[in-house]
């Protein structure tokens, strides 16, 4: 495996090992390419995920938010997608329209966001707000219970798996993986303890031979 | 000299988790963008927030500038006269940089760091650095007329703040050229 594997590497450009890209679900979970904890679903005529702060619309990467989703809505052609303090205005199709932060927003930490008929509504840790001129403005509300809130959802399989490829991207190179395994880094650091004694015990079976056959030569 | 090597390297071990403790910091907010958006228009109320869709016409001009283009189809800024604010984000190496700009005439009056998530190059939330784009105006090619000294080490935070600021002015030239 180690010569084969250094014959492989030896070859990088030929081969072109920098450009293949390896995908194989098992060896990515192996390298730890695997979004930490659970996905936070919600549906607006179409699915918003986040799973370790990268989030996808319809299992398309959108963009990443380091605080969780707090709910999404669909306005006509719109998506509005809220964590605890920003807000995202997605196409339809996916495309970021616009990133909303405090100096778009109403004051307080957004706890929930719901919608009636053509506004979006932000229930925040200062108060309750309605969304005027197209979401440029915002007016305190002081009726209740009359809009519909977004909740989460468990996310469906094939938005999960959407996610999941969206996190990993690309994969990885086929070189790194037949330099990980040359050097034994693939298995650990116990990897490489075993392929240094590997290599010593060649260098030793070689060094004893040629000791051997020079003394059989003598005789 | 068997020990001294071996206090020499556990220090240069902690020394270097210590450093990734510090420099892998997540997300640091250095103003609040509405924090920002009150300092720009000081003398009176923050004007209201007004949206530019990234149009077809703008998108070669804004592509020549960030050298892909910009992340979102719309941007917030506020205008109020002559001066406009504008809150823009670039990725410097793998996160966004978000950072306002305030062009007032023409020039870059004021640039601010707002919310810095790269682990290395927050250098360039100092004043020592933001000062130098201040009255830079665009040239016809859409660079700086000015020249905007490096920081070693923060290379890729340097050109996404000096991109931003290109766009602060060339988006600026073009809300004041439609208002008149």
């Amino acid at each position: 495996m180690i010569v084969l594997t250094g014959i492989a590497l030896n070859h990088t450009g030929g081969l072109r090992l920098d450009d293949r890209r390896i995908t194989t679900p098992w060896i990515l979970d192996w390298y730890g390419m695997q979004p930490a904890g659970e996905p936070i679903a919600y549906q607006a005529e179409g699915w918003a995920l986040q799973w370790d702060e990268r989030i996808t619309w319809n299992g398309d990467l959108v963009t990443s938010a380091q605080e969780p989703l707090v709910g999404a809505v669909a306005l006509g052609s719109t998506r509005v997608l809220a964590s605890s303090s920003e807000l995202f205005l997605l196409a339809a199709d996916g495309n970021l329209i616009e990133h909303m932060d405090s100096a778009s927003l109403p004051p307080g930490e957004i706890l929930e966001i719901g919608k009636l008929q053509d506004d979006v509504y932000l229930i925040t840790s200062e108060g309750r707000f309605r969304s005027e001129d197209e979401i440029s403005a915002w007016d305190r509300y002081q009726l209740a219970g009359d809009f519909q809130l977004s909740v989460a959802v468990p996310a469906p399989v094939e938005q999960r798996e959407a996610a999941l490829q969206a996190f990993r991207g690309e994969g990885i190179t086929l070189y790194r993986v037949l330099l990980d395994l040359h050097s034994g880094r693939l298995f650990g650091t116990m990897g490489v303890w075993i392929v240094d004694a590997a290599a010593l015990a060649m260098l030793f079976l070689t060094m004893t031979g040629v000791w051997y056959a020079l003394r059989v030569k003598r005789r | 000299m068997r020990s001294s090597f071996g206090r020499f390297f556990r220090t240069l071990v902690v020394g270097a988790f210590c450093a990734g403790g510090v420099f892998a910091s997540e997300e640091d907010v250095f103003l609040a963008p509405d924090r920002f958006v009150a300092n720009a228009f000081p003398e009176a109320s923050a004007p209201t927030l007004k949206r530019l869709w990234l149009t077809a016409d703008l998108k070669p001009s804004i592509r020549k500038i960030m050298g892909h283009d910009y992340a979102a189809l719309r941007l917030r800024y506020w205008h109020q006269g002559s001066r406009t604010a504008w809150i823009l984000e670039e990725i410097g190496k793998v996160k966004p940089i978000t950072t306002g700009f305030v062009v007032e005439d023409g020039k870059i009056t004021q640039v601010q760091v707002l919310i810095y998530r790269e682990s290395h190059g927050w250098e360039v939330k100092h004043p020592f650095f933001t000062d130098q784009f201040k009255g830079a105006r665009l040239t016809e090619g859409l660079k700086m007329d000015q020249r905007i000294d490096s920081i070693a080490g923060a290379t890729l935070s340097v050109n996404a703040l000096r991109k931003m600021g290109q766009l602060a002015l060339y988006l600026d030239g073009q809300v004041q050229d439609s208002s008149r």
